[in-house]
Parts: structure tokens; C-alpha cells; sequence
């Protein structure tokens, strides 16, 4: 039940609508395009059996077993690499045949699969949680990542340490990147549609969970002293950096009256961290929020702000009452109140400076 | 396991009307923050669902990005083409052809009710816990000072105290502020 079911029932309308005009539309172009092609190129015809991409696969459900969640498995033969070649177990080729990588291969015995990269380098664990896309087999080789995920997983996002945010497709239940042995997080959707996720390495390192850290650095983002700083918002002669160091991440704030910083542990990612650095005419307060969290609002909306993804910069910070945010693994949407008639605060870290912690 | 929304958005008129349940007092609560007026809120809602059910097609959940984020992120268009427009944006609706939406008084007076009394609660977070209970049980329940006495185990002068320095603080951050 909706407070406006009303509008439910105009939007339900409106798509109804909309998807009956698009399947008119998209079943007359084939129709005509069918027309020429039969007349001129009669074996084009076995493409017409290719799937409707009206009939979207979303995401099919969670396999009940390793074949249907990985595909077919089959006897090792003579060909096999030594490795593979075990009494009674199933193997499954997803190498990419044709690029750099090692040959790669799942391998089931008994109750558990592995991801084999030739000629003998195993990862393994239970094939029943594995069935589900949301623990996955990862290894690293040579400074390339292999990890294999069951089908439903479409792409994977990379955040790694030094490496700018990336997605990559999922081949043949396999993914392949360059993923030296630093921190590194994935993110990808499960078959069943949840958000999943792996942390590698470090899991203090916070170029985890601020993307902001691993873009290249540019002029804009120079601090000096402090090198790896990133610029995070700017506004009104207002900066504010976000600065890696060793586990901890450190906000830098410089308006004309001078510099506020704080810092905190780099996986400490429930809470924006927060400053109120003092500025004339009135007090400026800046966030930076992990990428679990995400800025919704200002209150009141008459406060001069600036919402990033990363970042909040409330310019009127006298003004403000309180700025909402959603956590997006548990789906709450706190609100954060600063301090009221205080110049200069920390929320959510200490008032350190980032010398003050060694590089990381 | 619940549905997640990127599975709802792509998943046909039914599945954008439970998009739509879902998410429909978070996004009326942010209109209804700005403009104060249920009516201009809901309009303004109207067009935010519309631009997403037509953008509904092109949003792509790959690079992690929840779809919340998207959908707030036309939250802010719709907001900024009509302060710009200086009056609600409906290009979304007209293009799917959507009639305007007519509200009844009581609808209207209900969305007041939910909306501003949220807003009465944010308010009252701004005072200490005896008074906000004082005020809150006084002016957003309407209840007897006597009633409210005997269940804080107080006089009724004690009440009357902490309501009328409650509403004066209230009072005085608004006349700070304005």
C-alpha cells in the first residue's frame, strides 16, 4: 500500500503502454529487414532463431548444483594437465584460449571445487557455498588475478590499490585482471541479485573504499607535503582533500581562515567522516564518504551545498541543520546533526593531521 | 530474497510499481523537505518516477552504482529543472503520456499529516529529551497537561514548564535562522 496509489497505478499504466509501442515497433523492423534478407540472402534466415532481446535475462536463480551453476563438467583425459588428472574428479576448461593467461580449469572432487591455474597452483573451498556467486575462487598468479564466478554473474568491478575503479565481463565463469599482490575489493551481482563482495590483502588499506584515491592524481589534487592527496570538493574558495596513509584516511579542509584535518582507521566505513572548519562569513562542514555510503540530502535545502558522490560540502554550515545518507549494505538512512554554535568540530575521526601517521 | 531494485527496474510495469512502493515516501519526503506543499511534492514525485521508468532502460547496475543513487540523482534534476522552470517540470509525463495527478483534500491532508509531522520530529531532536517528550505529547498529540503529568510522574506545572521552554527554543532557532 502506497500513500499515493494513485500514482502507482499511472506509472504501472505507463509502462504498459511503453512496452507495448516498443514490441509494435521493434516487431515491424525485423519484419521489413526479414523481407530483404530472404530475397537476397536466404541463409541469413538461421539468425532469425537468435534470442528476443525483449525477453531480458535478468539473472537466472540460484543453482541447486555445480553443473547448473557452472556448466558442464567432464572426466580429466590424457590431454589434461598431471594436476587434473585425479581419481574421480570432474573438470570444466575455463581458460581463455588465445590471450596471455595461464590455462585455467575448475576442478570438483567430493564436496569441494577448485580453480587450478597451470600447471598446479590450486584455490578450493566448499562447492555448495560456491554454487551460490557469492564466496568466489580467487587467485593471484604472476601479478594477474584469476577468480571464477558461476553463471549469473555478468561483471565484476575492480577497486584495487593504484588502479583506477574498473568493470570487467565475466568469460566463460572467468575473469582475469592485473591485480598485483596489494589490497584489492571486487564487487559484483549474485545470481540470486544480491550485491557481493571479496576483500584482498590490507583490509585497512583505505584505497578500499575511497575509488577517489586510485584516479590519477592531476594539478588540482597537489597538497603539499602530503603526497597520494586527492581533491575530494571545491567550492567558494573552499578545498577539501581525502589523503591516504598507512591504514587511516585523513580529510583536509582549507578555507581562507586556514586548515582543519582529521583522520581515522581506513576501514572504519559506517560513518561519514565530518569536519566544521572555521571560515568567515560562517562555519564551512565537509564529508567524505566511503563507498558504502551515499549522500541524499541537506537540510534545510536553502543551505549552499554541493553533493558529490564521494564528498558533501555544506558552505552555509551555520545554517545547517543535519545531512542524510543511506547505508547501502543495511538499507538505513542516517541522519548526521553537527554540533550547533561550534566553529570548528570532528565527527567520526580525531583532529589529526596526516603527518602525523606514516605513509602508507 | 527480496527482489533487489535493479532487478525491478528491469523487470516490466508490475516490477516499476513495486519500484515505485519502495521508494516512494523517500523520494516525496525529499520534494516535501524543499517546497513544504503536498501537492507541489507530489507532482514533483510524479515526474521523478516518470523520468525513471523512461530512463529505466538505459540504467546499467555494473559499475556498482545502486540504483537509489540513480533515482535520487533525477530526484535532483526534476528539482532544479522546475526551480528553474519556476513551476513543477512534466516533459517526463508528457512524453509517456500521463494525465495530471488529481488529489483529493483528504489525500492531501494526509500526506501533511506523515510528512509534517516528520518534520515536527526533526525539530524536536533539537531539544533536550524532557522537553521534546513535553512538547510531543502536548502539541503534536494534543494531549491533557494533567494526562501527560501522571504518565511522567511529574506536576502539571513541571509540564507546562518544559513545554513552553521547548517551544521558545524551537521558536528562537527559527528566529536565528530566518
Amino acid at each position: 500500500m502506497t500513500d499515493l496509489p494513485q500514482l502507482q497505478t499511472l506509472l504501472v499504466d505507463a509502462a504498459v503502454k511503453r512496452r507495448r509501442r516498443r514490441r509494435v515497433r521493434r516487431a515491424a523492423v525485423p519484419a521489413l529487414v526479414l523481407a530483404a534478407a530472404l530475397a537476397v540472402v536466404p541463409w541469413v534466415v538461421s539468425d532469425l532463431h537468435a534470442p528476443d532481446p525483449e525477453t531480458a535475462v535478468i539473472t537466472p536463480a540460484p543453482a541447486s548444483d555445480l553443473e547448473a551453476a557452472f556448466g558442464a563438467f567432464r572426466a580429466p583425459t590424457e590431454q589434461d594437465p598431471p594436476a587434473l588428472r585425479q581419481p574421480g574428479a570432474r573438470v570444466r576448461s575455463v581458460g581463455q584460449p588465445g590471450t596471455a593467461y595461464r590455462d585455467a580449469y575448475l576442478l570438483a572432487r567430493g564436496p569441494q571445487l577448485c580453480l587450478v591455474v597451470v600447471p598446479n597452483l590450486f584455490r578450493c573451498d566448499a562447492a555448495a557455498d560456491l554454487v551460490t556467486g557469492r564466496k568466489v575462487l580467487f587467485r593471484v598468479v604472476e601479478g594477474r588475478a584469476y577468480v571464477a564466478f558461476p553463471n549469473g554473474v555478468r561483471s565484476v568491478r575492480r577497486g584495487w590499490t593504484g588502479f583506477k575503479p574498473e568493470a570487467f565481463p565475466v568469460t566463460n565463469n572467468l575473469v582475469v585482471f592485473t591485480g598485483p599482490a596489494d589490497s584489492g575489493r571486487l564487487d559484483w551481482i549474485a545470481p540470486d541479485g544480491g550485491q557481493a563482495h571479496l576483500v584482498v590483502g590490507d583490509r585497512r588499506d583505505p584505497r578500499l573504499y575511497y575509488p577517489r584515491l586510485n584516479e590519477p592524481g592531476g594539478a588540482a589534487d597537489r597538497l603539499e607535503g602530503v603526497p597520494g592527496a586527492r581533491l575530494l570538493v571545491e567550492e567558494g574558495g573552499v578545498r577539501a582533500w581525502l589523503v591516504p596513509r598507512r591504514q587511516t584516511i585523513c580529510l583536509v579542509v582549507r578555507t581562507g581562515s586556514g586548515e582543519t584535518s582529521a583522520c581515522r582507521r581506513g576501514d572504519d566505513i559506517r560513518t561519514p567522516l565530518v569536519i566544521g572548519a572555521p571560515a568567515l562569513p560562517q562555519t564551512v562542514v565537509v564529508a567524505a564518504f566511503p563507498t558504502r555510503l551515499l549522500p541524499l540530502e541537506v537540510s534545510p535545502a536553502t543551505a549552499r551545498s554541493s553533493v558529490g558522490a564521494d564528498g558533501l560540502l555544506v558552505l552555509d554550515g551555520a545554517d545547517l541543520q543535519s545531512f542524510q545518507y543511506r547505508d547501502t549494505e543495511t538499507g538505513d538512512e542516517p541522519r548526521v546533526y553537527p554540533p550547533l554554535n561550534i566553529d570548528g568540530f570532528v565527527l567520526n575521526g580525531s583532529a589529526k593531521h596526516p603527518l602525523d601517521y606514516p605513509l602508507g | 530474497m527480496a527482489t533487489s531494485d535493479e532487478q525491478l527496474l528491469k523487470g516490466g510495469p508490475a516490477a516499476f510499481g513495486e519500484f515505485y512502493a519502495r521508494h516512494e515516501r523517500a523520494v516525496f519526503r525529499f520534494f516535501y523537505r524543499r517546497v513544504v506543499d503536498a501537492e507541489v511534492a507530489a507532482d514533483l514525485s510524479a515526474e521523478c518516477f516518470a523520468a525513471a521508468l523512461l530512463g529505466a532502460d538505459r540504467y546499467r547496475g555494473d559499475d556498482g552504482a545502486p540504483a537509489v543513487a540513480w533515482l535520487f540523482g533525477i530526484a535532483r534534476n526534476v528539482l532544479r529543472r522546475s526551480a528553474e522552470q519556476r513551476r513543477v517540470d512534466a516533459r517526463a509525463r508528457a512524453r509517456l503520456g500521463m494525465p495530471p495527478l488529481v488529489l483529493e483534500d483528504d489525500t492531501l491532508a494526509a500526506l501533511d499529516r506523515i510528512h509534517a509531522g516528520q518534520l515536527m520530529e526533526h525539530a524536536l531532536t533539537y531539544l533536550p529529551a524532557d522537553q521534546a517528550e513535553a512538547v510531543r505529547a502536548r502539541i503534536v498529540d494534543e494531549r491533557e497537561y494533567e494526562d501527560i503529568a501522571r504518565e511522567l510522574r511529574t506536576s502539571e506545572a513541571v509540564v507546562r514548564k518544559r513545554v513552553s521552554r521547548g517551544l521558545g527554543a524551537l521558536r528562537r532557532r527559527v528566529e536565528d535562522r530566518a
